[in-house]
């Protein structure tokens, strides 16, 4: 199972461009889209939740042409947008009914078996009487996760989808994704490099809508083992570290001073310290390189 | 897919109370028109040399609801496309996997069938207007069906349809109610400005009028009181002529808004 993307390019009509000659090839398993606000994420999502054409390239999943058959893509396709509501006043069970049968299940004992399925994956059952619209962002997002179940699909689609949740709502949102995750294709974005180091099993990191960086996460903190050092320094000297090493995140500590991440083949000097290389910096580096790029 | 979503619309409206409510107030509004038109309040409410069921009368009666009636569109018609985007909803809607011309048409067609429901509720109003027990039998005619039929259909149906498709295509494109709202408007006086431009008795003012009225009326305008008591409700091949343009009208301006609208659509940010 592989979705391809090939050199996908999408300027708006204001001028941005949010998709760059895009290439990526995706196998089954959990996919990170790790990125800031404003990468270009959501535009390669709903280019793949066929809500929006590119001006060039092709996508392919499995032997689906996407951009030539959405219709047929769509039969297989569970999509959580960043952004969506539902219409007022209509609870979880008579929602999910009518999207059942909008996804094409017309027999009433299937739609019912289904939708109890979906509810008590996404730990909704208790709820499935209320109005949906009078959820809580947490529930609100795993309603998001159980419409996009309903047709059993290959291709799963999630943009952002723990923006804004608090942290226990993130963490069982996390868990619903990994109990999905089985014999699909899940991609994810976000800009939260947490959601990745405890989710994803490959993942890329995107900026100014190109790839900057692909690979495993273990993988990705591999390559830059015994090259992260910290050092803590004054507030003052920030700005000195900051032209003499690639300083990749700074963090104050209580008494005000601060805690510098540097990124160098070598040690730097002889202030700095051996640190373990975690996926935070995988992200800063390929910021970095792009930026200077 | 079409009947799922007209289903659901269907349903959904008839479980709106906002749905009863335009229904009672037209049925009462016509019904106390009527009743009134025929003395049940008295001899004061009414000229008691007018026929208040002549044919002619219940034209002119549903003439004065359709303008009502007009309002009722972007508040049904438009709102059924409108609550998708209003709702975000369509984020998600417009991943599944049904087509344009299925959610287009049930999405329209829904609405339509829950404005003529209503519709048929002026004429029933009317009717009944007329069996109100203390109404002066004087004043009206034995039950006639004709009319009715030929009110509802040939000119309150039409131009509904007219204006409900002109209501749903800027809805559609614009994705704001208010909108759907000044189109009304706008189309009414469009009408008004065809009026003067060529005159009641031209042939470019019958046949564009969007109401069918001014075609209507080059007839009646000329009738004495007697025939406007008496006479069935003459409708010249120019006022069928009027309502295939018009009805021509309606299908085209589905088809842009059809051709223009796509599920893909750019996200600006």
């Amino acid at each position: 199972m592989t979705l391809r993307i090939n050199k996908l390019s999408k300027t708006y009509p204001n001028g941005v461009k949010a998709l760059d000659n895009l290439t990526l090839e995706i196998q089954k398993g959990m996919f990170g889209l790790l990125g800031p606000n404003g990468a270009g994420k959501s535009s390669l999502m709903r280019t793949l939740a066929t809500l929006q054409n590119p001006d060039e390239g092709t996508i392919y999943f499995e032997d689906i042409d996407v951009l030539n058959n959405p219709m047929t893509l769509r039969k297989t396709l569970g999509y959580l947008p960043q952004d969506f509501g539902v219409y007022p006043k209509m609870s979880a069970m008579d929602l999910l009914d009518y999207l059942a049968t909008l996804k094409g299940i017309t027999s009433r004992k299937d739609r019912n078996n289904l939708i109890q399925q979906v509810l008590e994956i996404t730990n909704l059952y208790g709820v499935r009487k209320q109005f949906v619209d009078n959820y809580s962002g947490g529930m609100k997002q795993r309603f998001g996760i159980a419409q996009l179940l309903l047709n059993n699909p290959k291709l799963i689609i999630v943009d952002e989808p723990t923006a804004g949740l608090d942290p226990a709502e993130r963490n069982r949102f996390l868990n619903v994704l990994r109990e999905i995750a089985s014999s699909n294709i899940i991609i994810f974005s976000t800009h939260i490099v947490d959601d990745i180091k405890d989710l994803c099993n490959d993942m890329a990191i995107m900026n100014g809508g190109k790839i900057l960086k692909k690979s495993k996460p273990s993988e990705a903190t591999k390559e830059i083992e015994n090259k992260i050092w910290i050092h803590n320094c004054s507030r003052e000297k920030l700005e000195e570290m900051e032209q003499l090493h690639i300083v990749l995140s700074s963090k104050y500590n209580e008494d005000n001073s601060i805690n510098i991440r540097v990124y160098a083949n070598e040690q730097p000097a002889e202030y700095f310290i051996k640190a373990t290389a975690n996926l935070e910096d995988v992200y800063f580096i390929a910021l970095k390189n792009h930026h200077q790029a | 897919m079409f009947l799922t979503i007209l289903h659901f619309e269907l349903k959904y409206w008839l479980k709106n109370w906002s749905f009863y409510i335009y229904l009672s107030v037209f049925f009462v509004m016509a019904l106390l028109s009527m009743a009134g038109a025929a003395g049940a309040f008295g001899e004061g409410t009414a000229s008691t040399d007018h026929i208040a069921n002549s044919p002619l009368s219940i034209y002119n009666f549903t003439k004065f609801f359709n303008k009502f009636l007009l309002f009722l569109l972007p508040a049904i018609v438009g709102s059924t496309i409108y609550k998708d985007f209003k709702s975000n909803f369509n984020n998600i809607l417009f991943t599944y996997p049904f087509s344009k011309t299925n959610y287009l048409f049930a999405k329209f067609l829904s609405s339509f069938i829950i404005v003529s429901i209503i519709t048929i509720f002026v004429e029933l109003g009317l009717f009944l207007g007329t069996k109100i027990p203390t109404a002066n039998g004087a004043q009206l005619l034995p039950f006639d069906a004709l009319p009715y039929l030929q009110t509802y259909f040939i000119f309150l149906i039409p131009n509904l349809l007219l204006f409900g498709t002109v209501v749903f295509v800027t809805v559609l494109i614009s994705r704001n109610i208010y909108v759907g709202f000044i189109s009304v408007i706008l189309l009414w006086l469009l009408s008004e400005i065809v009026l003067r431009i060529a005159g009641i008795e031209s042939l470019t003012s019958f046949l564009l009028e969007p109401f069918g009225n001014n075609a209507t009326q080059s007839i009646t305008r000329h009738w004495t009181l007697s025939e406007q008591n008496t006479l069935p409700l003459v409708l010249q091949p120019i006022v069928y002529y009027n309502r295939l343009v018009w009805l021509f009208a309606s299908i085209i301006i589905f088809t842009i808004g059809y051709r223009w609208f796509s599920f893909s659509q750019n996200l600006l940010h």
